[in-house]
């Protein structure tokens, strides 16, 4: 189930919310719901797929029993092991399949393989969980709280990335507790915000990246057109992604329970280890304690780190798709970051604000090209035009949409407070707000019929 | 204010929209096909015909169809009910797929125990061979109109298209603004006479500056007469349906329609096969059928050899549609054409 469709605003959601408060008393009322409603909302798509989900989470929580003093390597192994294996086959056996197959020179058809939704989320959350009891840092859980935390589904197919110690303890807090009127209306407003990002922003944006980056395959982009095109895939990922996450968080804090922030306003970024402070920050947390650490950080020198961050941001990459792009967008990523410690450290020269913004932003842009090309001949030719490499003139008679929307859309990102700082933290309980808000979740509502739904771009992931 | 008070504001706005947005809907019923809306007397106003025509195939005041694509649509409901002696909606889509009028055949089937008479029109989406067929154009095709529960028409309603086309109908309702197609579904779209232009028909009808003819080969295509009988016509399942739903006590007229002669496929080639193919098994068909009629206009005829009876090579002029009314009268009736305008293929008792 979507979050951006009528089924899940008009029915999923206020029935799912009334039946939760109606079972505010119970704790193991009200975790039964919400494993239920989260079944529900996963299975939606492809009930066959909820066995997958339900088997990874008991195997994991089986394991997590099994930690002994002797034995704590060997069951994270096992652990480490099984989950990527089960990750293996359903997202990446393709992709090895079909490299190997290239390197040997022979061809490969592909399985298609169904790939189960959010397995990347839900099976790194576990293998965090596991590596935290092998370091002794985490607890066993019992069974049903162990089952939400997993699934819980305001983060199950696209993360935040819930540590277990960021959410289970809110478990036992009772959802009628002081300030409940303020969670709801918080997390209404902030799930208002994230619905209009998405369906209003990221969606039209996506009406000019799309078109533009399927003909880029054919013939050569102008220049103007690569950069529209680019521009509007910046924005596009960025309104989706955090739009998605708004509604992720407001959706959790509806239900009394606090997910932790995954963007901060990054293409304000002055540089790209900036960038990954403020982008999809759970994940960047996830891959510096689990490892970028593990890999040594920066205790061994700066050519060790150097190392150490292209290898993490190589897995990165790999970790949002199973094609080379993907890999060749991480290691980017890596070696930015790596040439950004270098530069900080030996250089000694501190470029200004703007010229640091500037640079960032051309890297993270370059980067988004190859994230969202089909394939590596398209984002080169698309990479040539934006740098003059297929001349300078000419420009598409129409775009998908209005380009205007991007530059609204700019001014949202590079201008506006983060969606979290607005509707977590100021005070704004007046009236027309509570209306402007209303308005907004009913035009949304109303906009989410009115065409196909899209999904999320982190869906694939 | 307090967190209280805003949540109480939010929601009761929330709910306060919702039943001002479905009051709305509601009242004007902007498609016609809301279970107990108020009775007003509504017009089909969608720019999409297939969200217009479900409500007027229901529309009990009708006995007589015409279902087909844009070469079906000038034949004048008026003119049909007086030749005939009907009450006839023409629900003629433009580029309807096979799939498509079928389902409003089906619409108009299903509330009436025997129809008077279906005019079947068909062109190229009925003998077009291969394995499968599109179901739909790039229109939308609004599954939820068409099927026997009109509650779950509802949650479709939330759309903006809805309230667009409530505009618009509440603009008719006040007497601001005109009916789109009339209340039969007939709208004339061809601009008025006095604007016809033959060289631009030609231009439309040759895509060339002026008559030309297209030459028909010596001999037909080896071993084309083997051929034949492996060809699919993937819409020839739904034609059947289509007969199938219809009572026999209907009168079913199936007319291929009379494309321009320089449309029409020259002798001995693939083109003319096929057409050739796909009459012969209509009229088998035809032939199973009670009460079943099939003319065929597609010749080189008076009608399709001049110029000056085409807007461009698929749609004639308003008389010609009028004179087509008379013929389809007449050939239902069993009678042949006095000037070979078209032949009857076919009869089923």
């Amino acid at each position: 189930m979507l979050f951006n469709s009528q089924l899940f605003l008009l029915l999923f959601l206020p029935v799912t919310l009334i039946a939760y408060y109606a079972f505010a008393g119970s704790r193991a009322r009200r975790e039964w719901l919400l494993i239920a409603a989260s079944l529900i909302f996963y299975g939606y798509w492809d009930y066959r797929l909820v066995p997958l989900l339900v088997g990874s989470i008991a195997a994991n929580w089986i394991l997590a029993h099994a930690f002994r003093a002797a034995n704590a390597r060997l069951v994270l192994v096992l652990g480490v092991a099984l989950n990527l294996s089960l990750i293996g086959v359903f997202k990446y056996a393709d992709f090895f399949a079909g490299s190997l197959a290239w390197v040997l020179g022979a061809q490969h058809s592909p399985w298609n393989i169904i790939l189960p939704l959010g397995i990347s989320f839900f099976t790194f959350q576990q293998i965090s969980y596991l590596a935290d009891r092998y370091r002794g840092e985490a607890p066993v859980y019992g069974f049903r709280e162990y089952f939400l935390y997993v699934s819980f589904f305001p983060q199950l197919i696209a993360g935040p990335i819930v540590r277990h110690n960021e959410l289970i303890f809110q478990l036992e807090l009772p959802p009628l507790r002081k300030g409940l009127y303020e969670r709801l209306s918080r997390g209404a407003t902030l799930l208002a915000i994230g619905l209009v990002k998405k369906v209003f922003i990221a969606d039209t944006a996506a009406r000019i990246a799309d078109p533009l980056f399927a003909s880029a395959g054919a013939a050569a982009l102008s220049m103007i057109d690569a950069w529209v095109a680019t521009a509007a895939f910046t924005f596009q990922i960025y309104f989706d992604f955090s739009g998605y996450s708004d509604m992720a968080i407001g959706l959790a804090l509806m239900f009394g329970l606090t997910l932790p922030v995954n963007f901060n306003v990054p293409y304000r970024a002055a540089s790209i280890r900036e960038f990954w402070r403020r982008w999809h920050i759970t994940l960047s947390h996830f891959l510096r304690d689990y490892l970028y650490i593990p890999f040594g950080g920066r205790r061994h020198g700066k050519l060790m780190q150097s190392a150490a961050l292209t290898l993490t941001m190589f897995l990165g990459g790999l970790w949002h798709g199973a094609g080379w792009t993907f890999v060749v967008w991480g290691l980017m990523h890596g070696l930015g970051l790596a040439v950004h410690a270098w530069w900080s450290r030996l250089s000694g020269i501190v470029l200004p604000e703007w010229a640091g913004w500037a640079l960032t932003m051309v890297f993270v842009m370059t980067g988004w090209v190859l994230f969202r090309a089909p394939d590596f001949p398209t984002a080169m030719s698309i990479l040539a035009s934006m740098f003059g490499g297929n001349g300078f003139a000419g420009a598409a008679s129409a775009y998908g949409a209005h380009p205007a929307i991007l530059v609204l859309a700019a001014g949202v990102a590079l201008i506006g407070p983060s969606s979290q700082a607005a509707a977590l933290e100021r005070g704004y309980d007046r009236p027309w707000v509570a209306f402007a808000v209303a308005s907004a979740l009913t035009l949304s509502v109303i906009m989410v019929g009115s065409r196909l739904h899209s999904e999320f771009i982190y869906f694939q992931f | 204010m307090g967190w209280q008070r805003y949540w109480k504001w939010l929601t009761g706005a929330l709910i306060g929209l919702a039943l001002f947005l479905g009051g709305v809907i509601w009242i004007v019923d902007p498609y016609d096909s809301l279970p107990f809306s108020p009775p007003l007397e509504r017009m089909p106003l969608a720019q999409n015909q297939r969200y217009s025509y479900p409500a007027i195939a229901r529309n009990p005041v009708f006995d007589s169809i015409v279902i087909g694509t844009s070469t079906m649509r000038l034949l004048r409901p008026d003119a049909l009910n007086e030749a005939l002696d009907a009450r006839f909606a023409n629900l003629s889509m433009n580029s309807a797929t096979a799939y498509e009028q079928a389902r409003i055949l089906e619409v108009f089937a299903r509330r009436r125990p025997a129809p008077k008479y279906a005019i079947i029109g068909l062109d190229v989406v009925w003998c077009t061979i291969g394995e499968s067929q599109p179901k739909y154009t790039f229109r939308r095709f609004p599954e939820w109109m068409y099927d026997a529960n009109p509650w779950n028409d509802i949650p479709n309603l939330l759309e903006f298209k809805t309230f667009e086309v409530a505009g618009r109908q509440a603009g008719y309702l006040l007497g601001l603004r005109k009916a789109r197609y009339g209340a039969d579904g007939y709208a004339n779209f061809l601009p008025p006479p006095s604007e016809y232009n033959l060289e631009k028909a030609r231009k439309s009808i040759y895509r060339a500056a002026g008559p030309r003819r297209r030459d028909a080969p010596a001999a037909p295509p080896p071993g084309i007469e083997k051929k034949r009988a492996s060809w699919s016509f993937p819409s020839h399942a739904l034609l059947e349906g289509v007969l199938n739903a219809l009572p026999g006590a209907t009168r079913k007229i199936l007319v291929f329609v009379p494309y321009h002669q320089f449309r029409q496929p020259p002798a001995n080639t693939v083109e003319a096969a096929r057409w050739r193919e796909c009459k012969a098994r209509i009229t088998a068909m035809a032939r199973r059928h009670a009460n079943t009629t099939v003319l065929d206009f597609m010749i080189p005829s008076p009608i399709t050899a001049r110029d000056e009876n085409y807007w461009d090579s698929l749609h004639t002029t308003n008389a010609i549609a009028d004179r087509l009314v008379e013929l389809i009268a007449r050939g239902a009736g069993g009678r042949s054409s006095s000037d070979s305008e078209y032949v009857i293929l076919g009869q089923g008792q």
